[in-house]
């Protein structure tokens, strides 16, 4: 199909939740009131690493309108994903400072706020670790002694006995011997910082345990199946008595994946005698004791011949899980299985381990262990390019993989399928639009400095091997259509594209598919969870097949009625026609509720579609060597086994310019190029592309999660977390979205959300690093850091804009 | 700010309509008693649990206290509730008076964001006392003055060393300050504020200058003022009395400099060492001073 044949594909469409944002009268979780609601508030830990000795809460009782305190013995259970390591209130030990030690429930968030304070807890330290090379050595403390009696999820390997959270190892061709070939080596050390999300609604839930043991939840969860399923699990309740009801999401970012505070606030509900109870989380109260992001340290080394071919890398990743791994070991573990990025390398070893230590807890984060691997490795990229004098572009390009070619693999051993994307074209493109071969102008004061950037990247999404999806279209009477799947909406415009593709698919006008605001898993039926750009294309197809159902029991309608062979029916404008006989026609509105005879009798009944997306291409990495298992040949797929259902190519150039004098770098032009298969909705598309943008250059110059001495989170708050604001947005932004469509993509498309923001981060630094030669390997790139490098890197620079300086203070004299 | 509340603690919030009302609650109730103003400090601190009152007491009732008003020769008057957008607004309508006070005029739309400056007030920004404050700049070069009244009688405090810390101040806890002059600037003069934040919202050096005649040293004047660097606003004293000699204006920048850098105790937090403090606070002067000579800020 061209892209002229669309009637819907293609128009930027506004999200409909937009309207009621900018209103201001989209209902969230925080702003929900239930009668006989009760408030709860945590009890945090002031120990970074303590036996509790007592809790002693007699006095917050006494507070007027305080139902209960809970304690970590009243709810002994882990909870989690892929590492069931979580408490819901400390057991027995308290793990960093911040940590939910206790709760109370009260009728109103003022008594509760009251009582916490007159919670009194004794501890009895431990000697706390904040630091992972400190947590590897064999006497550092333990957090988890117990985690081989966690609940595991398959493809994670914990090693009990020490504070390895989860081991990941990927051996390519011939792993580390590959360096002996290599005419140029490089090693540097490279650092990321813990962040936090920034989604402007923390963590907020409501659960209402009833006395007929069913558990209505309200929650600020991305969607609502694996909170429900992870809550189950750990409770021990049958997971159809749990109603996960998701109402609109101020922002996820991958933070809000996984299971939040669902089990708490239920079991508090329950023990404050079957009542509603509402737990919000202020903004320090999120930094501070929910989950974060994690920060790694990283030791790479890349080999490379004359000729600027790869020939070998090493990297071993150290994530620093915080006090609780969760969600993180899956982020660990793909960093390190994708940790070739765009290239096609012969020999790589790679390892990843997520390892804990007495901060905060992280979890999943929008890209998901890519911005972490690509920091390293498209910094390693351009340090090569300036030792080889080659071109940046020039040097990816000759490393680029060959989607297609059975030669050029991933670093787990599988080829990309043909059709994965032009990766060379979204290269080229993006250095077309930087104008990549015209120097930058220089401006008038010489101590600033303008350069330009590249940087490639890849992304796919991380799910298991065993993620599924399904998706329901049903009629109204007026031949308008619901859709139902549980994707989440949290401002990412999916659930609107999703919309757009079953209006095309439909031949309806947008106005006559409808899509509502409120998930749940009563009424939506199963999806994995939303999560990894996945959702589009995943259950866009779950959609299309709903689709192809509900012809299907529409043309047997029609067909009985016009007495014509179904497969000689097409649907166009709410009607069904016979193809060529496009008189011979009945309305949609007739046929949605079964067909009525002049005498009556009626046809049929109300038709509803369903459809499925079964990735049936993915397996298991093996943990020791990070090679897909076999397929097996009963799924109908032959080929090697992948990680990911999709990958998609993307690129951003940047022109930043430098103050030598200060370390200010302002990024003044940006580019962002991604080959997403089909636009299907240019409008979202573009906003993802700046948003990833404006996210990625935050992350690269100003977040940082800062701790104080015991490991506590010294800046919860936006003053002192300083996040990328509109003043920082650079105004040059250049997007180009390449469509070179994917067979099983819905319409072509491929997710791309995450990638947005993956290539940004190394590509301000390249454009520093090809401009002074200064090798900037840490994050952010805060002014004093990279005042720092250059004083160390190229005194000559500084001295010589020192001396410029001087001349023009000089020059005023007269 | 990292405190876990939503709710404030008890208090009893008073407003009275009049500053003889507000004068005798405060005498009435002494250290029990604290003033709000746009109460974005206020709040702040009492959310954090950093702060403590049996009253809060609303200044914004009084009529008397919402002002601004220029009178040549003498300066400008800003009244204690007046906001900062209200100033910043009668800046932009005034553009000889904003280029009078151009480093006030420049602190002011560098404060905070437009929200909060419809609450926040000059006055409220300089007695919070917190080191990285835009309003205390401007305020030490142009010989900024508050006018405190208390029952027992009434006196005008320079902005200079009326702050002690965070929420301390000279003042009595029964005294209202009314109103803040910054004086006429010298004839000629130029100023100018550089916020020069890294990481936060706030500045970890924020300059305030101020240039008068630059190139004639019988009549030259130079004013200098630091936050954000230092714990306490920090005027630069010795630094300007360098200006009087007769020499060339850029020699003169780099000897102010490095009395300044070697004189001035700086702060050290996860923002920003001393040292790179120190250095940027000549960086920042250096371009801000000559600027300022050249007419080209
Ligand atoms: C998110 C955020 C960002 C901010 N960013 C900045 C920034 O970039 N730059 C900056 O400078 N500031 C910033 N601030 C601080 C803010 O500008 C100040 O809190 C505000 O200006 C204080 O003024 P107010 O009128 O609200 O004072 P209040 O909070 O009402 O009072 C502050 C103090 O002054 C005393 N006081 C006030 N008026 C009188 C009076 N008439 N007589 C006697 N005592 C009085 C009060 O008792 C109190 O001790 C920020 C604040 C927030 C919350």
């Amino acid at each position: 199909m061209s892209k002229q044949a669309f009637k819907v594909l293609g128009k930027p469409v506004p999200p409909p939740d937009s309207y009621e944002k900018v209103t201001g009268t989209a209902p969230y979780t925080f702003d929900m009131e239930l009668p006989g609601m009760l408030y709860a508030k945590l009890v945090t830990s002031t120990e970074p690493h303590a036996r509790i000795k007592s809790i002693d809460y007699s006095k917050a009782l006494q507070v007027p309108g305080v139902r209960i305190v809970a304690t970590g013995r009243d709810f002994p259970v882990r909870i989690g994903i892929y590492v069931g390591d979580r408490d819901m209130l400390a057991i027995e030990k308290a793990l960093w400072v911040g940590h939910p030690v206790a709760a109370v429930v009260a009728e109103s968030i003022k008594a509760a706020e009251k009582a916490i304070d007159l919670v009194e807890v004794e501890y009895d330290p431990l000697p706390p670790v904040f630091d992972v090379e400190e947590a590897l050595k064999p006497d550092a403390p333990l957090l988890h002694p117990d985690i081989a009696n966690y609940k595991i999820s398959p493809a994670f390997k914990p090693v009990p006995g020490t504070n390895i959270a989860n081991q990941f190892r990927m051996i390519k061709g011939e792993g580390e011997a590959g360096f002996d070939k290599a005419d140029l080596v490089i090693e540097k050390t490279f650092k990321m910082p813990f962040l936090h999300h920034a989604y402007m609604e923390t963590w907020n839930t409501i659960a209402h345990y009833k006395v007929t043991g069913d558990i209505e939840i309200w929650t600020s969860s991305q969607s609502p199946y694996a909170p429900r399923y992870l809550m189950a699990m750990s409770l021990g309740v049958p997971v159809g008595k749990i109603k996960m009801r998701i109402p609109y999401v101020g922002g996820g970012f991958g933070g809000k994946a996984g299971v939040l505070i669902e089990p708490l606030v239920a079991m508090l509900s329950k023990k404050a005698g079957y009542k509603p109870v509402k737990l919000v989380m202020s903004r320090a109260e999120q930094m501070r004791s929910m989950p974060v992001i994690a920060g790694y340290k990283a030791y790479a080394k890349i080999g490379f011949s004359k000729d600027g071919k790869i020939v070998a890398y090493k990297v071993r990743f150290l994530f620093d899980t915080g006090a609780f791994a969760d969600y993180t070991v899956n982020v660990a573990r793909t960093a390190g299985y994708a940790c070739t990025g765009v290239y096609d390398m012969p020999n790589v070893y790679c390892e990843s381990l997520a390892i804990y230590t007495n901060k905060v807890p992280t979890t999943a984060i929008r890209g998901f262990g890519y911005p972490e691997n690509h920091w390293v490795l498209e910094r390693l990229m351009d340090m090569a390019a300036r030792e080889l004098r080659m071109d940046p572009v020039k040097i990816r390009s000759i490393n680029l993989l060959r989607p297609g070619d059975p030669t050029s693999t991933t670093g787990y051993g599988s080829p990309l399928r043909a059709d994965a994307g032009d990766i060379q074209g979204v290269l080229k493109t993006s250095a077309e639009l930087i104008e990549w071969d015209k120097e930058p102008e220089q401006p008038k004061e010489p101590w600033k400095i303008r350069a330009k950037g590249i940087a490639m990247s890849l992304k796919g999404p991380s799910q298991p091997p065993n993620a599924v999806d399904a998706a329901i279209v049903k009629f109204n009477e007026d031949a308008s259509v619901d859709i139902l799947v549980a994707t989440g909406n949290y401002g990412q415009g999916t659930v609107n594209a999703l919309r757009m593709i079953v209006a095309e698919a439909f031949d309806l006008p947008l106005d006559k598919v409808h899509i509502t605001w409120m998930n749940s898993t009563e009424w939506m039926p199963y999806t994995w969870q939303t999560v990894g750009s996945r959702s589009t294309f995943t259950v866009g197809q779950a959609l299309l097949r709903a689709v192809e159902d509900a012809k299907r029991q529409i043309f047997d309608i029609a067909s009985a009625v016009l007495k014509v062979p179904a497969d000689q029916l097409e649907l166009a404008d709410g009607k069904v026609y016979v193809k060529g006989e496009p008189w011979m026609s009945i309305p949609l509105t007739e046929i949605v509720n079964g067909y009525t005879f002049p005498n009556g009798q009626v046809l049929g009944g109300p038709i509803i579609g369903r459809g499925i997306h079964s990735p049936g291409i993915l397996s298991y990495l093996d943990p020791d060597t990070g090679q897909a298992l076999p397929i097996n040949p009963e799924t109908g797929h032959s080929e090697p086994g992948h990680a990911t259902v999709f990958y998609t190519f993307g690129s951003t150039a940047v022109e930043v310019e430098l103050d030598l004098l200060t370390g200010d770098i302002k990024v003044l032009k940006a580019t962002q190029v991604y080959d997403i298969g089909r636009v299907i909705n240019p409008l979202t598309a573009k906003g993802q592309a700046i948003g990833g943008l404006i996210m990625g250059m935050s992350r690269a110059l100003y977040e940082e999660l800062i701790f104080d001495d015991s490991g506590g989170v010294a800046n919860p708050n936006f003053s002192f977390y300083y996040v990328a604001r509109a003043k920082d947005i650079p105004d040059d932004i250049r997007i180009k979205f390449l469509e070179t469509p994917q067979a099983d993509g819905p319409f072509g498309a491929r997710g791309f959300s995450e990638n947005v923001m993956i290539a940004v981060i190394p590509a301000i630094a390249n454009a520093i690093e090809r401009a002074t030669g200064v090798s900037i390997t840490e994050l952010p790139m805060t002014h004093e850091r990279v005042w720092r490098a250059i004083k160390e890197q190229r005194p000559d620079l500084i001295e010589k804009a020192l001396k410029a300086f001087q001349e023009w203070k000089n020059a005023s004299q007269g | 700010m990292s405190a876990p509340y939503f709710t404030l603690p008890e208090f009893k919030y008073v407003k009275p309509g009049s500053l003889e009302e507000a004068l005798e609650i405060l005498d009435e109730h002494g250290e029990e008693a604290k003033i709000m103003n746009g109460g974005i400090g206020v709040v702040a601190f009492l959310k954090e649990r950093l702060m403590e009152a049996e009253y809060i007491v609303d200044i914004k009732g009084i009529p008397e206290l919402k002002k601004i008003e220029y009178i040549p020769g003498k300066g400008l008057y800003v009244g204690a509730t007046t906001t900062v957008n209200e100033l910043i607004e009668f800046l932009e309508k005034s553009p000889e008076v904003r280029e009078k006070y151009r480093a006030l005029y420049e602190a002011s739309t560098h404060l905070a964001d437009a929200i909060l400056r419809n609450r926040a007030t000059i006055v409220g920004d300089i007695l919070e006392g917190l080191p990285y404050m835009d309003a205390p700049g401007p305020a030490l070069i142009f010989e900024a003055e508050m006018h405190a009244v208390s029952k027992s009688g009434e006196r005008w405090v320079p902005v200079d060393g009326i702050v002690m810390g965070p929420m301390m101040t000279q003042l009595q806890p029964n005294e209202i300050v009314t109103e803040i002059i910054f004086k006429e600037p010298p004839e000629g003069a130029r100023s100018g504020y550089v916020k020069f934040a890294s990481r936060t919202e706030y500045g970890i050096v924020n300059v305030a200058a101020l240039v008068a005649h630059p190139n004639d040293p019988g009549k030259r004047v130079v004013k200098i003022a630091y936050t954000g660097a230092t714990a306490l606003p920090y005027r630069a004293r010795e630094a300007e009395e360098l200006f009087k000699k007769p020499e060339p204006f850029g020699k003169l920048v780099e000897e102010a400099v490095k009395v300044i850098q070697d004189n001035v105790e700086v702060l050290e937090d996860p923002y920003a060492s001393a040292d790179f403090r120190k250095y940027l606070m000549g960086i920042l002067t250096t371009q801000l001073l000559v600027k300022l000579a050249r007419g080209e800020w």
